[in-house]
């Protein structure tokens, strides 16, 4: 069998059309016009690059391994590829043919699938056999960067009244599994980490008019590790894009659907209903925020919290029995106010 | 006595780089990629580049003679192995250099007055914090350098390899100097200092033992610089991509191999409308469109250019040098995706 190719001695610069013949054993290189002719025998060849797509196949010498022999026959690569030695052609592969080309497409857009769709579908259900000591721990590392950086807010008056407010929204039986930490930082925003941990930011508490918004936001943010919604997002979110990119994953920005944010809701109104706190401090401060959306300080606790009208109402005439009172006194307010002091300020 | 006539100039041949590659082709093997990459928790993505680049390269046509890149997945993984056991080990001496300054400052706030004690812990903060900024830039530094030296390497033309004989550490050294003096100097030295380091890397290049020379001078390029710079603001620096157009083609052009020179028929409209149709590819078709991008940055080398001179490299011998390290080493860990760098 006979093919025309390119041969490169690996010296020089020079560009050598050749023939090639292949033999019972060997292949016989010959560039007439120069006088070279050579032979490679078949357990010196390697393959350096396969056919792809119907391109030229390129093969070198074990004994000269800068040689480089680039044939384009794709007749001559069949018969060639079953004489070399196995360690020689490590780069044999799969050829894209067209109906493969559609597998993979196919395989690509369910995977995109799996994604976009099963993962979340699924999120709630893989969440409740997803290990606890692993969502802790995921939520550790997390609150542990703001301790390293020495922004977590621990002025003891304020911190007093803060366990005071934890104390009257969180259930008993959960109270242990909660751990609420004010932050230094300037963007209204609060979120809850897989492990319990919740995070409220300086800026909102700054923001908020009364001890009942930060309670109705604490117990909106329980309400969401009641339902294990961290998780399901921790769950929702490792999937290809991590593996993709690589990229680590962002807690600060977990974004709930609508149904979790109502679902969040209706536990908080139940928490706040059952501690004889009033629901009007968190639906206030929705109300008093929901129209503030080009401001950037705001956007951030909306993005993460999406509040619509319909989200308000059905707050507004969601049923409590109890009468409320005040959670914080005047002055235990102030200090929480204060938490993100130093002492003595 | 000899008769003075100005000699008759000879005109010297051009060349175009033929590229061949198609988008469906690029597009089968990307998919596959990403595919066994999720299957085999990334491990895959080193092979698979290499296939994108063997297809690539092999479809770069010059002369009638294709390029081939003869770099392995083998040599990328261990080079991914070994940035990240680098990486971890400069965290480690940062964190070293860390604990000595703020030791260091401690040692004199503890003899110091409450102000003074104050302020040299400020300076403390201060010095570590310049001291992380420039050291993850020489990092960076010389993650890409490294990468590109490996790279080239790796790419032979008519069975000869190419090389850049440049140390990466120097690199990175001159890199930092030169930002601190663009700094410094407002963006005034910025045209002497992107053709001095262009010239740094252009003299350590090699195609087989045929060295790189450099002609190149950056008086051409201060007016540019000036006005790109000035209009910086109000254009929210997008006036600047006249002024790269402008460098890309100087150094194209100040470039040369053996009898080979070079010219790049790019400007900064040119530039502007590439970088912009690429983000809305990016952007519309959220990342799935990153193969026309790699295709339209291969096409705008191959369409724009020009190899001038005549290219007989028949004296071009191998060069006798050993190749470049195994891998991307660090690249691969914090530095570019591939083909984002073409341009």
């Amino acid at each position: 069998m006979n093919a025309v190719g390119k041969y490169y001695d690996g010296m020089r610069a020079n560009s050598h059309a050749v023939v090639i013949t292949l033999t019972s054993y060997k292949l016989v290189i010959e560039d007439r016009e120069n006088g070279i002719k050579l032979s490679w025998e078949f357990s010196d060849i390697t393959l350096i690059e396969s056919p792809e797509f119907g391109s030229a196949f390129s093969l070198s010498n074990k004994t000269r391994p800068a040689e480089r022999l680039i044939i384009a026959d794709l007749d001559l690569y069949k018969a060639l590829i079953i004489q070399i030695p196995l360690a020689n052609k490590p780069l044999v592969r799969v050829n894209i043919t067209k109906s493969r080309g559609c597998l993979l497409v196919a395989l690509f857009i369910s995977l995109m699938i799996v994604y976009a769709w099963v993962l979340p579908q699924f999120s709630s259900q893989i969440a409740r056999v997803f290990p606890s000591s692993w969502a802790k721990y995921i939520g550790e590392r997390h609150v542990e960067t703001y301790e390293e950086k020495g922004l977590v807010c621990k002025n003891t008056d304020g911190i007093e009244s803060l366990n005071k407010i934890i104390k009257r929204i969180v259930p008993k039986e959960h109270r242990d599994k909660i751990n609420v930490q004010i932050v230094t930082e300037d963007t209204v925003n609060a979120y809850i980490v897989p492990g319990g941990h919740v995070v409220i930011f300086s800026a909102l508490l700054d923001e908020a008019e009364s001890p009942e918004e930060i309670a109705g936001i604490l117990a909106h943010e329980v309400g969401h590790h009641l339902e294990n919604h961290p998780v399901q997002a921790l769950i929702e979110r490792v999937g290809v894009a991590v593996i993709l990119s690589g990229m680590e994953m962002n807690l600060l920005n977990f974004k709930y659907s609508r149904d979790k944010e109502v679902k969040a809701d209706r536990i908080a109104i139940s928490l706040l209903d059952e501690a004889r706190v009033s629901k009007r401090g968190l639906i206030g401060f929705l109300k008093r925020n929901s129209g503030s959306i080009f401001d950037n300080k705001i956007v951030n606790y909306l993005s993460t919290h999406p509040a619509n009208e319909e989200r308000i109402s059905s707050l507004v005439v969601s049923n409590t029995v109890n009468k409320p009172t005040p959670i914080l006194s005047k002055s235990e307010w102030i200090q929480l106010k204060q938490i993100c002091s130093k002492p003595g300020v | 006595m000899r008769k003075s006539a100005t000699p008759k100039k000879r005109k010297l041949s051009t060349a175009k780089i033929q590229y061949t590659g198609q988008i469906p082709h690029i597009y089968g093997i990307w998919l596959l990629n990403i595919i066994l990459s999720i299957m085999t928790l990334g491990i895959y993505s080193f092979w698979g580049r290499v296939r994108l680049r063997k297809y690539v390269a092999s479809r770069v046509v010059l002369a009638g003679d294709p390029c081939q890149y003869t770099g392995t997945g083998g040599e990328l993984f261990l080079g991914f192995i070994k940035g990240i056991l680098f990486l971890f080990l400069s965290y480690v001496l940062l964190t070293i250099g860390y604990a000595i300054i703020y030791f260091i400052a401690a040692f004199f706030a503890h003899f110091s007055g409450e102000a003074q004690a104050d302020a040299i812990m400020a300076g403390a903060s201060l010095v570590s914090g310049a001291l992380f900024v420039v050291f993850y830039y020489a990092l960076f530094c010389v993650a890409i350098f490294s990468a590109l030296r490996y790279r080239f390497s790796r790419v032979t033309w008519r069975g000869i390899r190419g090389a850049i004989k440049y140390s990466a550490f120097t690199y990175a050294c001159q890199s930092i100097k030169f930002t601190i003096l663009k700094i410094l100097s407002l963006g005034l030295y910025a045209h002497i200092a992107d053709v001095k380091l262009a010239k740094m890397v252009a003299e350590n290049s090699y195609y087989g033992n045929a060295r790189a020379k450099f002609h190149g001078n950056p008086e051409s390029l201060w007016k540019i610089n000036f006005i790109t710079m000035l209009l910086s603001i109000p254009t929210l620096a997008l006036s600047r991509l006249w002024y790269k157009a402008a460098l890309i083609r100087h150094n194209f052009q100040a470039t040369q191999i053996d009898h080979l020179r070079f010219d790049f028929d790019i400007t900064g409209g040119k530039l502007l409308g590439f970088y912009l149709v690429n983000l809305l590819i990016v952007v519309c078709t959220l990342g799935i469109g990153m193969p026309y991008v790699m295709q339209r940055s291969i096409k705008l080398v191959a369409d724009n250019l020009t190899i001038i001179g005549d290219i007989n490299t028949s004296k071009v011998l191998q060069s006798n040098e050993e190749l470049a390290g195994s891998g991307e080493g660090l690249n691969s860990v914090i530095g570019e995706p591939d083909f984002a760098g073409v341009i």
